[in-house]
């Protein structure tokens, strides 16, 4: 069961947490990065995107065969058929729900990847890497 | 009362009932035990009352396995032994601990955890503790901090006690020296156990002091309660009609020697305040009691991954003295392990995470090319210094990654965070590995003489009147620190002698 957050509730809604059109504007955009389709859906997921971004470049540095949006929709609906939907409709609440469940179904059962020494989900290492991708 | 082996005549025969070699926290709580009781007893302690470098050095030995620490630093040969210098950890072994394991060669003890609970809630009281809970649900209840929902089969929460430390030396000074029937000698340290013909007998103890002094101590029983690694030099310099030692017809003296390997073995991404405030946190007091809980590898995923115990307390990264946070490489795993934190919260919620530090505190294997055996070089009272050999085998390094796993597994599977893995991650993380002071497994309990020193009521094989106490009887070591199981034992030791002696 996902649990939600006032703060990530916030988010998921678009309003600010921080405060302000600026911090508004971050959610989207990371700083410095933008994003548009799938990848922005991603970005609403996270109070710092550009964390989750960063994560994204360090899973791809090592797979560069990933390194591409649609590879990484199609590997994130292999395991989550209703993922790659939802990513592209912009269905935030519903790729956090499956997102979630996959990635904690997927740590579970012991399915870790490496991540610099880090033990992660393939699925919420690839959501990151939406972030990334080219 | 207190006497000094340095006052006594050369050539003089000691006499008693029963002889305790060694005033450790087995000797003591042995004695303690059968105070006031009609047997008269010797303790003989090597040291004095206080530290003394002269006697210490006697410690010395070499290490040629594992680096381990120097042998003068990792006990104390003073009145109190090596309680002079822990730091408190108390958890009674566990069930499992007891049991034979199909996947652990050697694993097991003679007897279970049920035989030694009345023991255990003795030896609480010796070392000042709390009540005889080590459940987390208990500590949860009365500490009002619910430890993180995990899956139990996978990893659970359990508990560690800590005693002041109770340092036996200074506690337990005044009842030793008031109880009528014991007498503690000082600075008499046992160079040998001389067996009768046959060897089926101690017919008495070689007794020296550093001043020059040679006498015997003659009793009917005697205990041997010198430490992990003094026990075994003992009894395998004790060669004179016991070819190859003391207890040692089948060449298990001084094998299966094992610590518990210390090491920081992962860092977590993990909530920040449920954390810090919650039962994981350091020495938390509850109702007068100082207890932590650590993570702790479930039975079944044991059973399926075929591990070894395995603990794992969690430390602020930056109280963690092993971690050189100025490192590169440790900057880079604090920082992915920081971005991990912000897209577990961003996908399962459980507010702001941290980066933490998880010491492993794990059993090891018995191994037996494990071992303490003699050195050439002698000490100044002529007996061969001890050889360590300390080996971490195959099994032992598996299991570290396997529970490793199973904390990433556990903290995923609840949706509170991510680890970091050290042993797959990091190049000389095995060399890293240290005891913990815990020496262990040398003269092993076992009921068949082929495969222990040591019967089921610690009576050395075959010699009717010698009696092992202390953590060298331990076959299998779980994960707890011995002190509160060795003092568990000398009760329970106790308890036998005075049956016997009646």
């Amino acid at each position: 069961m996902t649990r939600l957050t006032r703060r990530s509730f916030l988010a998921l809604i678009g309003v600010a947490v921080a405060g302000g059109a600026a911090a508004a504007a971050r959610l989207l955009t990371g700083g410095t990065h933008e994003w548009s389709g799938p990848a922005r859906t991603v970005a609403t997921l996270f109070d710092d995107p550009e964390a989750a971004r960063r994560l994204g470049e360090t899973w791809l540095e090592r797979r560069p065969a990933e390194n591409d949006r649609e590879v990484l929709l199609r590997r994130l609906s292999e395991a989550e058929p209703g993922l790659r939907r939802a990513l592209i409709a912009g269905d935030v609440a519903s790729v956090r729900t499956l997102a979630a469940r996959r990635a904690t179904h997927e740590l579970a059962a012991g399915d870790l990847r490496h991540l610099e020494g880090w033990l992660v989900a393939p699925t919420e290492a690839r959501l990151a890497a939406l972030l990334a991708a080219s | 009362m207190f006497a000094d082996g340095r006052g006594v005549a050369d050539n003089a025969v000691l006499d008693a009932d029963l002889c305790i070699v060694g005033a450790g926290a087995a000797g003591i709580a042995l004695a303690l035990e059968l105070a006031d009781t009609p047997l008269k007893i010797l303790v003989l302690e090597a040291g004095g009352l206080e530290y003394e470098p002269e006697t210490q050095d006697l410690y010395r030995g070499e290490n040629v396995g594992h680096p381990y620490f120097k042998l003068e630093s990792s006990r104390l040969r003073m009145f109190g032994g090596t309680t002079g210098h822990w730091n408190g950890w108390c958890r009674p072994l566990d069930a499992l601990d007891f049991e034979e394991r199909r996947w652990v060669p050697d694993s097991g003890w003679p007897l279970d955890r049920a035989e030694l609970d009345p023991f255990y809630e003795r030896a609480q009281r010796y070392v000042q503790l709390g009540p005889y809970d080590y459940s987390a649900r208990f500590w949860k209840d009365a500490a009002g901090a619910m430890p993180f929902p995990l899956e139990p089969h996978l990893v659970e929460t359990d508990v560690f006690q800590y005693s002041p430390p109770t340092r036996f030396g200074v506690v337990y000074r005044e009842r030793m020296r008031l109880a009528k029937n014991i007498t503690v000698l000082l600075h008499s340290n046992v160079t040998a156990i001389r067996l009768a013909a046959g060897g089926r007998r101690v017919e008495h103890l070689d007794v020296a002091t550093l001043t020059g002094r040679r006498f015997a101590a003659r009793a009917r029983r005697v205990v041997v309660a010198a430490g992990g690694i003094e026990t075994p030099r003992l009894l395998l310099a004790s060669n004179g009609v016991a070819r190859g030692g003391v207890g040692n017809q089948h060449d298990l003296v001084g094998r299966y020697f094992a610590d518990h390997p210390h090491a920081p073995v992962a860092l977590a991404s993990l909530p920040e305040l449920r954390t810090r405030s919650s039962l994981y946190s350091l020495r938390r007091h509850v109702r007068g009691t100082s207890v932590r809980g650590v993570f702790v590898t479930g039975e079944r995923m044991m059973r399926s991954e075929l591990t070894l115990r395995f603990s794992a307390s969690v430390d602020r990264i930056e109280d963690d003295p092993y971690v050189d946070r100025d490192s590169d490489a440790e900057k880079r795993a604090e920082s992915i392990g920081r971005n991990l934190g912000a897209l577990e919260q961003g996908l399962t919620g459980g507010g702001k995470r941290d980066v933490f530090s998880l010491f492993m505190r794990a059993e090891q294997a018995p191994n037996r090319d494990s071992r303490v055996t003699l050195s050439d070089e002698l000490d100044p009272l002529g007996l061969p210094r001890a050889r360590l050999d300390w080996r971490l085998g195959e099994l032992d390094l598996a299991s570290i990654t396997r529970s490793v796993r199973a904390l990433a597994r556990a903290f995923g599977a609840a949706g509170i965070g991510h680890v970091y893995s050290r042993p797959e991650q990091e190049e000389g993380f095995w060399d890293r590995i240290e005891g913990g002071f815990h020496h262990m497994g040398t003269a092993r309990m076992h009921d068949d003489a082929r495969r222990g020193v040591v019967d089921r009521d610690c009576r050395v094989h075959d010699v009717a009147n010698l009696y092992l106490a202390g953590s060298c009887v331990f076959p299998t070591t779980g994960f707890a620190n011995p002190t509160l199981t060795i003092v568990a034992l000398a009760a329970r030791l106790a308890r036998h002698l005075r049956v016997e002696a009646a």
